[in-house]
């Protein structure tokens, strides 16, 4: 019996072991549908973590952004009360206290360069022959001759007067000052800035005098009083604020690009080929405004609005009539962002599987974008280099593909204005590095060059799955407030 | 890495192919569907009831496939471990204690295989695959287990939550109606 079962076993084992059968076309349909299902479940999964980490990202901004302009820092004086503005005049800060000239070194000639801090104390604007006291009792003071209403840098006084003992005015003839190199703003929100004080005096007269104000030293100057035959040396002082002076302020920037679009698709390679290979870009266009707010010297916090409009040519291609989930047939028209139904007039209801020839297309994609970005600003003289790097939020509210069908006697512009298998938004991240060139206080111009790329795909359900990225050039105007 | 185990060295095209749909690229898949999906459907025609749910269980088999072969160490055949996943499915599918349980328990008096003639020999595979179709689900899991898998019964009870008497009763029952059959067979063959 043994041997018996032995034998029918073998027999039938044979025959699993060789037999094959081909299954129907439909198996591979429906493990291809499966398939789909899954990347879509393994997608919807990834671009939630990227969801996540927007969020927690737009978080910390928001809280960084609430933190800082809860901290807003003011220029403050020595004695701790903001410096008042006064246009056109130029006085001493009466809240100063005055030196008393025996408990304080003097800076005499020959002596010690005191080591106090101390600043030309400015407010305002500077107007004709206005005085800037240097000093406590004895005084140097220069008039500056000049006409300016905003702070002007460079050699600006002919005449340097002295006056000894607060009562009298002695002008010290070939004397000359020249005012710091740096502009205005930047005396109050820069840290550190660099004064060249050109000394020139003929006179080996001794000239005593005290610093008041201190946010400016003047060391080096006495070295160069010292030396009364001393003509034209340039000092360099590096001074420090005692205090901070950088105010946020906000800017707004008006740009339009050019725009090099493209995109990577993903799915199954023969449709991707199929589908790059009859698909062109064309040159696109983004346009809007971006806000900034520069939280620090250096970190800015930049947001905005934008239209952002993608356009791609298509080849011509046949079409196929299929079932139209609505219960009618159609042909169907398949592009890289989406599928539309069209139903030229002259055809009568197609049967599925007819065809007919699609000309040459053109697909529009438009888009309002939000970016929220990070911006790192380097400043030297009249440029700044911003690089930035953040996430958008692009919104779709527009998608259109406009062909020529024909069949063998018919021709008709056909327009489908409503895309399936769309998404309706999706993220991107961005990078770019803004040139800003003042052109006034308020006023730049500036060249934007960016990078964005899809990190959610735009289409959801489509033979493809389609993340675009482009790379844009941008000239806008800078206002700041 | 035991000594006792063997590694495949697959040809570098399937060695490709099977990395693509690691990756999950679409094109690979498809090619190893391709490869392996007329032979699948063999096995999957000997554990169904017909064509139809044969190729529910190869649809079933082959997303398997897809979702856990970045698990497939090389340790044996491809092919094999593809055959496994196959039946795997076509067990979950038919996995109901109520249609697997005997309705007497084995004894082995009782079942007494006749030698089967040189007939068996010459019915092509499909008809054989045909014979095992008409077994209940029961009868043709436990005879495909043991005969086409070489599975002991032990394992098989552990696999169909039944005893090892219901599967061995099975077996008997299962091997009864097939020798019955393929002697309906010689005679309508007239040999």
């Amino acid at each position: 019996m043994s041997k018996n079962l032995h034998d029918m076993d073998e027999i039938f084992k044979s025959a699993y072991e060789r037999f094959g059968d081909d299954p129907s076309p439909d198996v591979w349909e429906k493990i291809n549908a499966g398939l789909d299902k899954k990347d879509a479940a393994s997608y919807k999964r990834t671009s939630r973590n990227w969801k996540r980490v927007a969020i927690v990202l737009l978080f910390i901004l928001s809280g960084f952004i609430i933190y800082e302009a809860g901290t807003v820092k003011t220029p403050i004086s020595q004695s701790g009360k903001t410096a008042p503005i006064a246009a056109g005049k130029i006085t001493p800060d009466k809240n100063i206290p005055k030196q008393d000239e025996t408990s304080k070194p003097n800076h005499s000639l020959p002596g010690k360069p005191d080591k106090r801090e101390s600043a030309i104390k400015i407010e305002g604007n500077i107007g004709d022959n206005t005085r800037i006291n240097l000093n406590g009792k004895r005084n140097i003071v220069t008039s500056f001759p000049h006409n300016s209403k905003k702070y002007r840098p460079g050699i600006l006084n002919e005449k340097v007067k002295v006056v000894v003992d607060n009562t009298r005015e002695q002008e010290i003839t070939g004397a000359s000052l020249s005012v710091p190199q740096v502009p205005e703003e930047d005396l109050l929100e820069s840290n550190q800035f660099s004064v060249k004080v050109k000394i020139r005096t003929p006179s080996a007269e001794k000239i005593k005098y005290q610093l008041v104000n201190p946010q400016l030293s003047l060391r080096d100057l006495s070295h160069v009083l010292n030396d009364g035959s001393s003509t034209g040396r340039t000092s360099k002082i590096n001074t420090k604020k005692s205090g901070v002076h950088f105010r946020p302020y906000w800017t707004v920037t008006a740009f339009t690009s050019y725009d090099w679009a493209n995109y990577r698709l993903d799915n199954d390679f023969q449709i991707v080929k199929k589908i790059k290979d009859q698909e062109n870009h064309e040159p696109s266009v983004s346009t809007g405004a971006l806000l900034t707010r520069q939280l620090t010297n250096r970190w800015a916090f930049q947001t905005g609005l934008f239209y952002s409009k993608t356009s791609i040519g298509i080849g011509p291609q046949e079409i196929y009539a299929f079932n139209v989930p609505a219960g009618s047939v159609s042909y169907k028209y398949v592009a890289s962002s989406g599928y539309g139904y069209v139903n030229p007039k002259f055809s009568t209801t197609p049967a599925v599987g007819d065809s007919l020839i699609a000309a040459e297309a053109n697909h529009t994609l438009e888009q309002i974008c939000v970016p929220l970005m990070i911006k790192y600003r380097i400043q030297k003289n009249k440029f700044s280099f911003m690089p930035g790097f953040g996430i958008t939020a692009n919104f779709l509210t527009s998608e259109k593909i406009k062909t020529d069908v024909e069949d063998a006697s018919h021709r008709e512009i056909v327009s489908i204005n409503k895309l399936n298998g769309t998404r309706p938004n999706n993220l991107s991240l961005i990078a770019d590095a803004e040139i800003q060139y003042k052109l006034a206080t308020n006023l730049s111009i500036s060249f934007r060059p960016a990078f964005r790329y899809a990190i959610s795909p735009i289409t959801k359900g489509n033979v493809v799955e389609t993340y675009p990225y482009s790379f844009e050039a941008g000239l806008g105007l800078t206002f700041r407030f | 890495m035991s000594l006792n185990k063997t590694y495949q060295v697959l040809p570098d095209g399937e060695q490709l192919i099977i990395k693509g749909c690691i990756a999950g690229n679409r094109a690979s898949q498809q090619k190893l569907y391709n490869l392996y999906a007329r032979k699948m459907m063999g096995v999957c025609l000997w554990y169904a009831r017909n064509r139809e749910e044969a190729e529910e269980v190869l649809q079933d088999g082959f997303m398997r496939v897809f979702t856990y072969i970045n698990t497939f160490k090389g340790e044996g055949s491809f092919e094999g471990w593809i055959r496994k996943i196959m039946v795997n499915a076509a067990l979950l599918k038919y996995r109901n204690k109520s249609q697997l349980r005997a309705i007497v328990e084995y004894d082995a008096e009782e079942h007494d295989i006749r030698e089967p003639d040189s007939v068996i020999e010459i019915l092509e595979a499909k008809e054989l695959v045909n014979l095992v179709q008409t077994l209940t689900p029961g009868y043709r899991m436990v005879f495909n287990l043991y005969v086409l898998e070489g599975m002991k019964h032990r394992e098989i009870a552990e696999l169909l939550g039944i005893s090892e008497g219901t599967s061995k009763s099975n077996l008997a029952d299962a091997r009864g109606i097939l020798q019955k059959a393929l002697e309906s067979r010689k005679k309508v063959a007239g040999l």
